[in-house]
């Protein structure tokens, strides 16, 4: 079994399993960013924005094993 | 002091004389810095019941122990003065250049009172003080000043400015800075213009004692490293805050046509994306920053051609949705219009809307406004209205008051969609299905503000029906962020990049020698939060449970459309909010600390005022 490379951005982590900022997910078969999220228990509006390997991808997006994905926090503003 | 300058600026403009005096050790052991000097100082200086626009009243700025040092956002100012919009506390966080230029003058706290006679500006070289003519800069825009007074001091001066409507006294007028930076909030710029002072500039080269400083150096630069190492840290800077805006349409929570919604369908053309593609020119930082979130823009169309920084976040939420102007070019033409004015973007466009509703509902008819028109979605309406304010011209004389004082002259039930809190404008959430973030805004200590605690993602998480625990979690944020303050601090490298929280009692014991745990930092925060509301009840007559609710609108009217429609929050939700708030921080039913939590917070000196209020 493959992993997808997660790392998150900002103050949501502390809503993440370990609130691990970088962490592997254990990925047998392809799942979209929202479901890796509704597994993590995770609500997905709890995350902004994602990229996967470098490009912006809706949380609909499918991602694999080997796939890096960034996931951001709304930023708060001052 | 290791961390201090060590002396306090106080200048008199009635009299025209100045005097430097040391820092008492006491104020910094107890109070630490910035908003902690200027919630102390208003409360041991500023007479009771002193009018907010009158002599008596003072301004205090005041940077922190880590302003200025080698280590991430270091570049924060606090400002602050009774406000004459809330007639309470109030204060301002700026950031830009002139926080480390004050320290590096000698400063810790600039104390400035009086009234003067003519316009004049303070400037500050070192030790060598000056009150100076400034008749010169006396109606001139913001920007226009600020560039004026480089030009005409050197561009190595740090200068602060008020516009027009700091001149006449607006109460939602702002102090600028590094063209584009500012105080924006409660009404320190009309603080600054009743004095009759238009700038304060600031030059300074001296150094500031640190209790270690190869520690210091080796703490603020791993600090730096930190940062860099951030998941998503090169991500943060192309769009700044403006990058939320997609989010809070997302959760239903962006002001929309004066918060009648919190869903907003055009917000994809005035989202952080039309920023980058459509106006931006280059990112702008604050001293020390390695995030910059400043978006310096150029906004040209036929009708105008203009250079503005921004906007961000708060302000495409006030101008864009609450007005409902629909573009981005737009929305950085009312920013650039307000910026020059010396308005608070957030009130301003938290006003205008509410301005835009009055004349929907024809309380503000056609005749009133010499037959111009106030409508939603007109950028040509909100600067026309802008500049009425700005100068308090027929209708816009009474929108300068806010939107509290202005429902109250107009009547007609319009106090019900008059969206502030103790007189401050609300600012860029909507709050009627989030109710940590409802709590945030209704106890925030300066009115109807964000950034004492923002708890949207919370409610989100925790369940936005749910109640219970949101007390605690508003507590915990509107002690943490506002430590920020106290140190002169941007918390953005914290909550944008995940930046960890221990960094912050690190440096400070390099910097000043004094060992705590962030938990005890936290401690000074609440002792300030604790008297800045023992400030507001002394000062307001009645003050206390009836000055934190919502407006009618948030807690009968549902959300008329979006991902949050139908939702409202009843009174009794917020009762129940309230009730919890004030077990958790010791005050007693109606808001007000009680004994214990006066002496727990070593306030005692606040007791002989307080206790006649409690029933
Ligand atoms: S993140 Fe923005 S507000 Fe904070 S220091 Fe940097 S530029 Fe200034």
């Amino acid at each position: 079994m493959g992993v997808i490379k997660v790392s998150v951005r900002g103050h949501a982590v502390e809503y993440f399993p370990g609130q691990e900022e970088r962490f592997d997910f254990p990925a047998d078969k392809p799942l979209t960013i929202r479901q890796m999220l509704d597994i993590l228990g995770v609500n997905p509006l709890l995350i902004m924005m994602a990229n996967v390997n470098g490009v912006k991808r809706s949380k609909d997006y499918t991602i694999t094993a080997g796939d890096e994905v960034l996931l951001f926090s709304p930023p708060s503003g001052g | 002091m290791n961390g201090y300058a060590g002396h306090i600026l106080r200048v008199n403009l009635t009299k025209r004389t100045h005097t430097i005096s040391p820092l008492p050790e006491d104020l910094a052991r107890d109070y630490l810095g910035g908003r902690g000097f200027v919630a102390k100082l208003m409360w041991d200086e500023i007479p009771q019941g002193a009018d907010p626009l009158g002599p008596d009243n003072k301004i205090i700025a005041a940077p922190g122990p880590l302003t200025g040092v080698f280590l991430p956002g270091s570049g924060k100012l606090e400002f602050g003065a009774k406000s004459p919009a809330s007639g309470g506390y109030g204060d301002s966080n700026i950031g830009g250049h002139i926080s480390p230029e004050i320290k590096y003058a000698g400063f810790d706290a600039l104390i400035i009172e009086g009234v003067a006679t003519e316009p004049v500006m303070l400037v500050i070289e070192d030790h060598n003080i000056e009150i100076r003519p400034a008749s010169e800069y006396w109606g001139k825009g913001a920007l226009e000043s600020e560039a004026m007074l480089k030009n005409d001091l050197g561009e190595d001066f740090q200068i602060a400015t008020i516009g027009p409507a700091g001149e006449n006294l607006v109460y939602f007028a702002c102090i600028s800075h590094d063209f584009g930076r500012q105080a924006g909030r409660t009404g320190v710029g009309a603080v600054m213009g009743s004095k009759k002072l238009k700038a304060i500039a600031v030059k300074g080269t001296k150094s500031v004692p640190l209790a270690d400083t190869k520690a210091t150096i080796e703490v603020g630069k791993k600090m730096f490293e930190a940062c860099f190492e951030k998941p998503g840290f090169e991500e943060w800077t192309p769009q700044g805050t403006a990058g939320v805006t997609d989010w809070v349409n997302e959760v239903g929570a962006f002001p929309t046509r004066n918060f009648k919604s919190g869903y907003f369908p055009k917000h994809q053309f005035i989202n952080g994306e039309q920023i980058v593609t459509q106006i931006k020119v280059t990112d702008k930082a604050c001293y020390s920053c390695p995030i910059p979130c400043g978006k310096y823009s150029h906004a040209k169309t036929p009708k105008y051609d203009v250079h503005v920084e921004g906007p961000e976040y708060e302000t495409i939420a006030l101008i864009g949705g609450n007005t409902e102007i629909d573009n981005i070019k737009d929305c950085a033409y009312a920013n650039y219009i307000c910026d020059e004015l010396g308005l608070d973007s957030i009130s301003a466009g938290n006003v205008i809307g509410f301005a835009m509703e009055c004349y929907e509902k024809g309380v503000i008819k056609g005749e009133d406004i010499d037959g111009r028109t106030l409508n939603f979605g007109s950028v040509d309406d909100f600067v026309w209205l802008a500049n009425d304010i700005a100068y308090r011209k027929g209708v816009g004389n009474v929108l300068a008051e806010g939107v509290k004082t202005a429902s109250e002259k107009f009547g007609e039930d319009t106090a019900r969609f008059a969206i502030q809190v103790k007189g401050v404008e609300w600012s860029g959430y909507e709050a009627r299905y989030a109710p940590a973030m409802m709590l945030s805004y209704i106890t925030c200590d300066v009115g109807a503000h964000h950034n004492r605690s923002w708890a949207i993602t919370y409610d989100v998480a925790s369940g936005r029906d749910v109640m219970e625990g949101k007390a605690q979690r508003t507590i915990e944020l509107q002690h943490i962020r506002p430590l920020f303050d106290m140190l002169c601090l941007c918390r953005l490298q914290w909550v944008e990049l995940g930046f960890e929280l221990d960094w912050y009692p690190q440096i400070f014991k390099a910097v000043t020698g004094r060992e705590f745990s962030f938990e005890e930092l936290l401690g000074f925060s609440e002792r300030i939060w604790n008297l800045t509301r023992c400030y507001s009840l002394r000062e307001i007559e009645g003050f206390g449970r009836s000055f934190d609710y919502p407006p009618a609108r948030f807690m009968e009217e549902p959300i008329t459309d979006g991902p949050t429609e139908g939702k409202f929050m009843p009174r009794e939700s917020i009762d129940y909010l309230l009730d919890d708030y004030y077990k958790l921080r010791g005050w007693d039913n109606n808001g007000i600390p009680s004994q214990a939590q006066l002496s727990k917070m070593k306030l005692e000196f606040a007791e002989p005022v307080i206790a006649p209020l409690r029933k």
